[in-house]
């Protein structure tokens, strides 16, 4: 009966009626399947066009409403033959051939061959962009379903399948089927080797980058712009091989002027970064941050800003994840890349707090758990990570008054340096970093691990010296430095001096005092107290309270050279000078019975000898009233067979300037002219002006740079017999050390145009202007950028009023006129 | 003052100063191409004798025609142009008689000082610069406040007018001595002998 009612033509009127009743007819078994094929025969082969897209499309219809009823394998093989046959027939019947493919695909089991037939034919016989576009849609369906059900047999014909795809799909417009076509692209480059095709791929789907779709008002599908954008974004997050390309394309439209665009470029970005490798990323890093950088300062679009936080943790957890790969790594590569993670998380930690406590958060465990493995690491990863760690305190520093969060980690932080025992530069500047922030912290944990390390260092030396003879003085060198290091601050720097102090006391106790490290450690505490007095001024009547007794303590009980220098230091660095005048006197007299005590030994009256001559500077330098009494000793000294060389020579440590002690810059008191002062109290000057005029040039000239700056000096001191003899030595010297003259060209110029009018002299008005004469025999270049101003100036000195000193200044003039004229 | 013929003389003239004593007169051989090649060599005049109220701080000395040695340029009497040296030859203008004292005159108070000096030859081509160089060595040995006069002694040249026109129009003394060259050769007359 089936067959009866089948009997009848099959037309577009009686298409639906029929359908039903078939399919009704065959899910109740009351007919086979193959019967329908026998009936629809005349149409199926129809050479009627038009009939034979209906047979085509009737038995897809029939093949997609049997939901749930199971063809036989042999009846599957034969309906997708068929239908794969059927794909290379007129173009008007393909779209139904598919939609029949599709309906078998979905409610029947294919076998593995019927499954690559159909792909192949597809990808053989159907152009499936020339199809209108539920044609493409049901292509792209069946691909899903394809995929879904038989992804396994498809990936063994991986490259052709993933090449048919991308021929397929290339040039989709439809936003529904690109919906589908996303979601498919993600599926082929997550299960299939896309080697071959990376860029193919990426090229046919980052095309549509960024999306700019408004849907029609009357869109049955609802498609929303979101959806396609959120597809797309899955499908270029989708794999690592993207990056390379993907990359450069996101950057272009970061710099884009479309704000949506910028804000996908970024959404994608971040997606992005999730998935691929962060070598590629970092490859790109600094071009990234500076888009990055650049949109957020450039834009005034609040959803922009959102998205730039969360592009940066983004980043961040990409560095993060670079910095948990370079864990087992080492070799210079890598070493690059740390640093540059590191750079990057600087800059991400600098520019919100936000991104900066995030970094704390979760980049400081990573870290220190590294740190921790450090030991097997080279040098260059220590520090590196050190720097790293450093740079990020700095950045925090920037945003946290007081970070209490960070403060536990820095505590582990500083005990990890502690126990690595390398105090490498860098961890040192870190270490100071810290010490800024958390005193506390030094306090608690730092401090006690190194004055630790300064006692064995210091008890093991000898021990050690056998073993490893450099280790022991350059890590007791390495204590000192980072202990100078982290006294940025008060608390510390009262905490460390003393302990400092104790040790150098310690140290002088011993029996076989090491003076190296002593120095070492004075010099230590010198330049703590240096730093903490630039600082802060009021510190130094700390010093004063504390410090200086007690160095004053140790310096008596141990005369070596270092420690009157400091001792001096300490006593200059106060600031209320004249208000302590008279303890200062006390404390002279108390020492300078004391320095004498018991210097009846051979060496001992030497070092008294050295710590009486500094103490004499210190008294010469601030004019104090005990400073004649103090000369007197040294000139008194000096007839010593056993020390008076070495008070002769000590003139020099009283009138020299040292760099580290005892100048302006360490505050000490320092009168005006005390060196002239000394001299003209001792006319010591003025032997030497006459001494120089008469001594052989040859002995002079040797010690000639070393008198030149005293010499100059002396021309502007009140004596005028000094004046004239020096005036004479100079012109002499002008012809026999013209290179040491030279050096004090600029300031002698000056001072022989002032004397060549002094008025109360005309010998010295003359002698000035031999001098200036003589001059001009000094090399041309020197002497050449004054000449106009001398001629001008000379031009009162022709004006004298005495003709001997007109003659002079004739000659002088004359002189410097010729100086440029090739005559000389 | 003794006026001796020339004759050839050794190359070491050039070292012939007013303080050597005795200072000889001689002449020099020199280039065929001078204008005069033997002119006739005068006695320098003696450095002035320092009195002792030079040497008194307090006295003022007036700048007078004696002042050779404020010049320091052997222009006699003024021996204000004194060790000149003559462009043609390695004598000073003194020895060569060019600048003589009784032809200068200087007014310390009224700040005046007139140079007539006496060509070798009345066709000396040098006149003018010889006329320049002492200017020069005027204007740099005397306070500004003084005038300076510079003219060749009348009769003694050939074109004495355009010379004394030339020397006494600033404007081109100082476009003179703008121009390297030219102020080179002036150095060169002034530069002192050692």
């Amino acid at each position: 009966m089936a067959s009866t009612e089948g009997n009848g033509i099959l037309t577009e009127e009686n298409f639906e009626q029929r359908l039903s009743l078939l399919v009704q007819d065959i899910c109740s078994k009351r007919l086979e399947l193959v019967t329908i094929v026998e009936d629809l025969g005349p149409q199926l082969t129809s050479t009627n066009l038009n009939e034979r897209c209906l047979g085509v499309r009737f038995l897809a219809n029939v093949l997609h409403r049997l939901v749930g009823f199971p063809f036989q394998e042999k009846e599957v093989t034969l309906f997708s033959e068929f239908l794969c046959d059927r794909l290379k027939d007129n173009y008007t019947i393909i779209p139904h051939a598919l939609f029949g493919l599709l309906s078998l695909a979905t409610n029947q089991n294919l076998a593995d061959e019927d499954c690559l037939k159909i792909t192949q034919t597809i990808f053989k016989e159907v152009h499936v962009q020339s199809l209108l576009k539920d044609g493409r849609l049901t292509t792209f369906n069946l691909f899903a379903v394809l995929l879904n059900k038989h992804l396994k047999v498809l990936t063994t014909v991986g490259n052709d399948f993933v090449f048919g795809f991308i021929q397929a799909m290339d040039g989709e417009k439809d936003p529904r089927n690109l919906m589908l076509v996303f979601d498919l692209v993600r599926v082929i480059v997550r299960n299939f080797s896309i080697d071959l095709f990376v860029e193919d791929l990426f090229e046919v789907t980052s095309c549509y980058f960024p999306i700019d779709f408004t849907p029609p008002s009357d869109d049955p599908y609802g498609i929303k712009k979101e959806d396609l954008v959120a597809r797309l974004r899955n499908c270029l997050a989708a794999t690592n091989q993207f990056a390379p390309v993907c990359l450069p394309l996101l950057m272009e439209k970061l710099s884009s002027d479309i704000i949506d665009a910028k804000i996908d470029s970024l959404l994608t970005l971040s997606a992005c970064l999730d998935v691929y490798h962060s070598t590629y990323v970092l490859e790109h890093v600094m071009p990234l941050w500076r888009d990055i950088k650049r949109v957020v300062f450039h834009s005034s679009s609040t959803e922009l800003e959102e998205n730039v936080q969360e592009k940066y943790e983004e980043l961040l957890e990409t560095v993060l994840k670079e910095m948990g790969d370079c864990n087992h790594l080492t070799g210079s590569n890598d070493v690059k890349l740390i640093k540059s993670c590191g750079r990057i998380l600087h800059a991400v930690a600098l520019s919100t707090e936000p991104a900066c406590q995030k970094i704390i958060d979760s980049i400081f465990p990573l870290l220190f758990e590294q740190f921790k493995e450090m030991d097997v690491l080279e040098v260059a990863h220590t520090k590196i990570f050190i720097f790293i760690i450093t740079g990020l305190l700095k950045a925090a520093k920037t945003f946290y008054a007081d970070p209490s969060g960070g403060s536990s980690l820095s505590a582990s932080y500083f005990s990890g340096i502690g126990q690595q025992g390398k105090f490498t530069k860098t961890s040192r500047s870190a270490l100071s970093q810290l010490s800024k922030m958390y005193p506390d912290i030094i306090q608690t944990t730092l401090l006690p691990t190194l004055q630790m390390h300064l006692k064995t260092e210091d008890g093991s030396a000898m021990d050690t010296d056998r073993s490893e003879p450099h280790t022991s003085p350059v890590s007791h060198q390495c204590v000192l430095d980072t202990l100078a290091a982290v006294c940025t601050h008060d608390s510390i720097v009262r905490d460390v001096v003393p302990r400092l102090i104790e040790h150098v006391q310690h140290m002088c106790e011993a029996e076989n005092l090491d003076e190296m490290q002593c120095n070492r450690v004075l010099d230590c505490v010198r330049n703590i107290i240096e730093d903490s007095i630039q600082r802060d001024k009021s510190s130094a009547v700390y010093f004063k309270r504390s410090v200086v007794p007690t160095i004053l303590r140790v310096a008596i009980s141990r005369q070596t050279e270092l420690v009157p220098r400091l001792q001096y230091l300490a006593c200059h660095c106060d600031h209320e000078r004249s208000a302590e005048s008279d303890e200062l006197t006390s404390t002279l007299n108390e020492l300078s019975s004391r320095i004498w005590q018991n210097s009846d030994k051979e060496g001992s009256r030497k070092r008294a000898t050295k710590t009486w001559l500094w103490l004499t500077k210190a008294v010469v330098i601030r004019s104090h009233a005990l400073a004649p009494k103090f000369i007197e000793m040294v000139l008194s000294l000096m007839k010593d067979r056993e020390v008076g060389r070495f008070a002769a020579d000590g003139f020099y440590i009283i009138v020299a300037d040292f760099d580290e002690v005892m100048n302006v810059k360490m505050h000490a008191n320092c009168r005006m002219m005390y060196r002239q002062r000394l001299f003209m109290e001792h006319h010591h000057l003025c032997a030497l002006s006459h001494l120089l005029r008469w001594i052989p040039k040859q002995v002079l000239l040797s010690e000639v740079p070393r008198l030149m700056p005293l010499l100059v000096q002396s021309l502007s001191c009140d004596e005028q017999s000094l004046k004239l003899s020096t005036l004479h030595t100079m012109s002499s010297l002008m012809f026999d050390a013209p290179e040491i003259i030279t050096r004090q060209v600029t300031s002698l110029v000056p001072i022989l145009l002032r004397l060549s009018q002094f008025q109360i002299s005309m010998k010295i008005r003359m002698e000035s202007l031999k001098c200036l004469g003589a001059m001009t025999t000094l090399p041309h270049h020197v002497v050449y950028p004054y000449k106009t101003k001398v001629c001008k100036t000379l031009a009162d000195s022709v004006d004298d009023k005495k003709r001997l000193v007109r003659k002079e200044a004739v000659k002088c003039r004359n002189k410097w006129y010729l100086l440029g004229s090739s005559t000389r | 003052m003794k006026n001796l013929k020339g004759s050839p003389g050794p190359a070491g003239l050039r070292r012939l100063s007013h303080h050597s004593s005795g200072a000889v007169k001689e002449t020099t051989k020199m280039a065929a191409s001078l204008q005069n090649t033997n002119p006739m060599v005068f006695k320098a005049k003696q450095e002035r004798i320092i009195l002792p109220e030079e040497e008194d701080d307090s006295v003022v000395d007036k700048i007078d025609e004696r002042e050779q040695t404020t010049f320091n340029i052997s222009l006699t009497g003024i021996h204000l142009i004194r060790s000149i040296n003559d462009p043609e030859h390695p004598l000073t203008l003194e020895q060569l008689n060019v600048v003589e004292q009784s032809l200068v005159e200087v007014d310390d108070d009224k700040g005046y000082v007139k140079v007539q000096f006496t060509p070798t030859i009345p066709h000396c081509s040098m006149a003018t610069l010889i006329g320049l160089a002492i200017r020069v060595q005027l204007l740099r040995s005397l306070p500004d406040r003084f005038k300076v006069d510079v003219n060749v002694t009348p009769g003694s040249h050939a074109s004495e007018d355009a010379v004394n026109k030339q020397l006494g129009d600033k404007e081109r003394v100082a476009a003179a001595l703008e121009n390297s060259h030219l102020l080179e050769l002036v150095n060169q007359c002034l530069a002192v002998q050692q």
